[in-house]
């Protein structure tokens, strides 16, 4: 029985060594972010305005249709293609929700003067390559003249807004987080009282316990739709 | 004694069962990549009676590459085979290669947004075979594997799954080359 065991497990070894051979092994991707996913600024290209405008609307429609749409900026592709680092670090992350694969990634890298929009499955009738294209070329635009920061979350609103439309609703991401309905607003923090109280965290607080339903991706994958650009 | 035997042929019932229905997955994850593999090659055969029509109104003199690329998407079209398809799908591959080589004599025509747009679809549609490929070859690499390792290759072959094709793309294919923009 032990002599099975271990060749059983010789042969697991055997055949994750086979599954290598990668270039994307040899890669340092970022770390997959444990809070406020949907923005990995890596390259510091963004500002705190903008940042938090991005986390604002990648809640937002998280929240409403599980589809999560992530800006990663990175300092180098590290001699990777754009598009394999994208589809590699969309699939390691797993961005979107896994039954509906409707996540987007949103990937520029500074000193390669590269960007990519990566498409999951579910939203490539939503986002085909076309759209994606004409998206990163509004974004080139700014680029070119340095304005890095507002292209970016340009460029993200313009994905949500169509992934709103896509899914038949009207919303749009153009109210700024402080403009939000009272009415909503009175509601949203009366349920979020009413949940503080009954939630065991208040009689047992952990650490880092606060962010519970919205906080990984739902492991959602993409084939390699979008489209990739420059600057 | 006898219920030391009992238990050891049920673990290894158990394990068995385990192993066939490893192997029964692995095939179908192997079969659901091809279909995608399949996919992305209609999908960009779809392309190309568009690309044939805007390029046509810009070129006078292109007519026998017009036909190649035209007549390789038909044969893709009536390929039945796993085989037939990947050799069909080379030959649109080179006839396109060819088709966007003589486009870059055609200013005109690659400042013309359908042809754009076409070109950026193209691309879209090259990076997920590209991908679909890979996803293929790493399922049959890992479905192989188990046919042919010990222990999965004794249930392998009591049950009559063989090892499956790789993809072998010919030695003398080219990627299709983009086209700049620039």
């Amino acid at each position: 029985m032990r002599n099975l065991i271990s060749v059983f497990i010789l042969a697991i070894l055997f055949i994750c060594c086979g599954c290598g051979g990668n270039q994307a092994d040899s890669v340092d991707f970022p770390m997959r972010p444990q809070k406020d996913i949907y923005v990995v600024d890596a390259a510091h290209m963004l500002d705190e305005d903008s940042r938090n405008q991005i986390l604002y609307y990648g809640a937002e429609l998280d929240k409403k249709y599980k589809a999560q749409v992530v800006v990663v900026t990175v300092d180098s592709l590290q001699g990777l293609d754009i598009e394999e680092y994208a589809t590699t670090l969309f699939r390691t992350w797993g961005i979107g929700d896994k039954e509906k694969s409707n996540g987007v990634l949103l990937l520029i890298s500074k000193n390669d003067r590269k960007f990519r929009i990566e498409v999951g499955y579910g939203l490539e009738g939503i986002l085909p390559d076309a759209k994606c294209n004409i998206i990163l070329s509004g974004m080139q635009g700014s680029f070119q003249k340095k304005h890095f920061a507002k292209g970016i979350e340009d460029a993200y609103i313009n994905i949500t807004n169509q992934i709103y439309k896509g899914y038949g609703d009207d919303e749009t991401a153009n109210n700024k987080a402080g403009t939000v309905d009272i009415g909503i607003l009175v509601i949203v923090l009366f349920v979020m009282a009413i949940s503080f109280f009954i939630s065991t965290d208040t009689l047992f607080p952990r650490l880092g316990s606060s962010h519970n339903k919205f906080n990984g991706f739902g492991g959602g994958s993409s084939g390699g739709g979008g489209a990739s650009g420059g600057w | 004694m006898k219920k030391f035997i009992l238990i050891g042929l049920v673990l290894m019932v158990l394990a068995s069962v385990g192993l066939y229905n490893d192997l029964v997955s692995s095939e179908t994850s192997v079969k659901s990549y091809w279909a995608q593999v399949e996919n992305q090659m209609q999908r960009r055969a779809d392309l190309v009676p568009n690309l044939v029509r805007v390029v046509s109104g810009y070129t006078l003199h292109e007519g026998k590459i017009m036909h190649e690329v035209t007549q390789a998407r038909i044969k893709l079209g009536q390929a039945s085979t796993s085989k037939e398809k990947i050799e069909a799908n080379e030959e649109l591959n080179s006839s396109l290669s060819k088709l966007l080589v003589v486009v870059e004599n055609y200013p005109n025509l690659k400042a013309n947004e359908q042809f754009q747009s076409l070109m950026v679809q193209l691309e879209g549609t090259e990076n997920r075979m590209a991908v679909a490929r890979k996803d293929y070859v790493q399922a049959v690499n890992v479905y192989n594997l188990k046919v042919k390792k010990f222990p999965s290759n004794v249930f392998a072959s009591m049950f009559g799954f063989t090892e499956l094709p790789q993809f072998e793309a010919s030695s003398d294919s080219k990627e299709v080359p983009k086209v700049e923009f620039k």
